[in-house]
């Protein structure tokens, strides 16, 4: 009977990975290391039902307000509370950054800004200007980021500046023609650019630049669909690149493949999303269509681990946009279907799912270990037996001798088993979680 | 509105030459001129970001 405990190891390459587990989705592995745990459940915060578009970029200003731009309009949020405090008449926010006491704002063709106490003082904006400085090559990308004291703001294949005069400079850098300028990083002072030229073209293309010089230091090329996204795992730099979900190493001089966001047996499809990822103490977050990736690990004798640590309050498959860490929770733009909102991380708990790896010959039963069960809290089951499909499968909870929730029917397989395990917070709140610590299967 | 705009070319391969970027330059001083009434500009070198650009101020 394998026992699978190893929950500090996250997700494995697929369901033979006998170390990991094959799905992990709203699972807080990190709270209590070596114990699995319900992660908290994200809420809309727009019950006013002011988003009207996915909102796809954000910023948290110096004044602890946050800023997201979605579509047309840019929505504050302060204190929890959110109301739309502008609407460009230069077409959909697509960057947002801070520089010098002004909150700077791109449009496809136009840079405008506003001072950071009129952003969060003024409601409606008057004191904005939406057109203070115009972009050369009015691509549909737009990612800002302050670096070395500059304010960097990608423009087609230029990089454009808002300096530390307060200067804008159209055209600071110039690389490749053809490339598109996606997402950025802060690399030590130096700043890496990702790049995309077309959805039909595989070449994406990382450069790093230290500023000033008149060209980049040095590039780097990888064959897919373009640079998503930047991030950081517990001090290394990372790139999402492609279609389906890769993580490269950014190493600064070369992209070297790292890892896959992965939710089992479900396709993960990643795009270009600029101000998909953030760090919330120390942990990093990233968005696919299937939810928010946690990567990382919590003490240095680990490996960095992933699950599927949140997903939004419009369920897994929902396109989700911008996240933006603002104390110990976070902001997060979604869209499903005609349904628009920003999540943030609620008090309440999601049901956790667990499936594990594979085993192979016959198994009788299914035994899952408990720390913590509080009343109205349950462990359900369902079972695959060989490569067929998942079946509910009856458990009952063993109080009286074992603290264990186990099969009260056989499995009743040939050769194959893959469980899938749901920690069901209480029933009636949803505010207590079981802690569960192995699986025998 | 005050912009600058680089037109030297460091020779990285791939990267735009002067005339390249003098011809852009032209353009976006065209974009320019049909927002605002005046666009004057000049020539000049900055210290912190190395390099040749043009000054271009609108009005």
């Amino acid at each position: 009977m394998p026992r699978f405990s190893n929950w500090t190891n996250g997700v494995g390459i697929s369901e033979e990975d006998q170390n990991y587990f094959h799905r992990l989705v709203n699972a807080d592995i990190r709270s209590k290391p070596g114990k699995i745990q319900n992660s908290l459940a994200l809420t809309d915060i727009d019950d006013g039902g002011i988003v009207t578009s996915l909102p796809t970029c954000s910023v948290v200003a110096s004044n602890g307000d946050t800023f997201l731009g979605a579509g047309t309009k840019i929505i504050k949020i302060s204190s929890g509370v959110e109301s739309v405090v502008h609407t460009s008449t230069q077409g959909a926010v697509l960057g947002l950054g801070e520089h010098q006491g002004y909150i700077y704002y791109a449009t496809a063709t136009k840079l405008g800004r506003q001072t950071v106490s009129n952003a969060s003082s003024e409601t409606p904006w008057s004191s904005h200007n939406d057109s203070w400085a115009t972009f050369t090559n009015q691509k549909a990308y737009k990612p800002m980021l302050w670096v070395n004291q500059i304010l960097c703001i990608g423009d087609g294949n230029y990089v454009a500046i808002v300096d530390e005069s307060g200067v804008f400079n159209a055209n600071a850098l110039d690389i490749l023609e053809r490339d598109v300028i996606t997402s950025f990083l802060n690399t030590k002072d130096r700043l890496t650019m990702g790049t995309f030229v077309n959805e039909a073209v595989h070449q994406a293309r990382g450069y790093i630049w230290d500023t000033y010089s008149p060209s980049w230091d040095d590039s780097d090329e990888v064959q897919e669909r373009g640079v998503n996204m930047f991030f950081i795992i517990n001090g290394y730099w990372y790139a999402q690149i492609g279609q389906i979900g890769n993580i490269y190493q950014w190493t600064g001089a070369r992209f070297v493949l790292y890892s896959r966001l992965r939710d089992g047996s479900n396709t993960v499809t990643t795009g270009i999303n600029p101000y998909g990822s953030t760090t919330v103490n120390g942990l990093t977050l990233v968005v696919s269509n299937r939810g928010v990736h946690s990567l990382g690990k919590i003490d240095g004798r680990l490996n960095p681990a992933q699950v599927i640590e949140y997903v939004s309050s419009a369920g897994q498959g929902t396109t989700l946009g911008c996240i933006e860490a603002v104390g110990s929770n976070f902001y997060l733009g979604f869209n499903n279907d005609a349904s628009y909102g920003i999540d943030k991380i609620g008090t309440t708990y999601a049901e956790a799912i667990i499936e594990t790896p594979v085993t192979y010959g016959k198994r009788r039963q299914v035994r899952i270990g408990y720390n913590s069960m509080p009343e109205n809290c349950s462990i359900t089951a369902r079972i695959k037996n060989d490569g067929g499909s998942f079946a509910s499968h009856a458990l009952e909870d063993d109080s009286a001798d074992m603290r264990e929730y186990r099969s009260t029917v056989d499995i009743d397989n040939k050769s194959e088993t893959i469980a899938e395990i749901t920690l069901v917070p209480n029933s009636e709140d949803q505010s207590t979680k079981p802690i569960i610590n192995y699986i025998d299967v | 509105m005050k912009t600058l705009f680089r037109i030297d070319s460091s020779g990285k391969e791939g990267h735009e030459t002067e005339a390249q970027k003098k011809q852009k330059l032209k353009e976006y001083i065209k974009m320019l001129k049909k927002e605002y009434k005046k666009v004057t500009t000049k020539e000049v070198k900055n210290p912190l970001r190395r390099g040749k650009f043009v000054k271009i101020i609108c009005e």
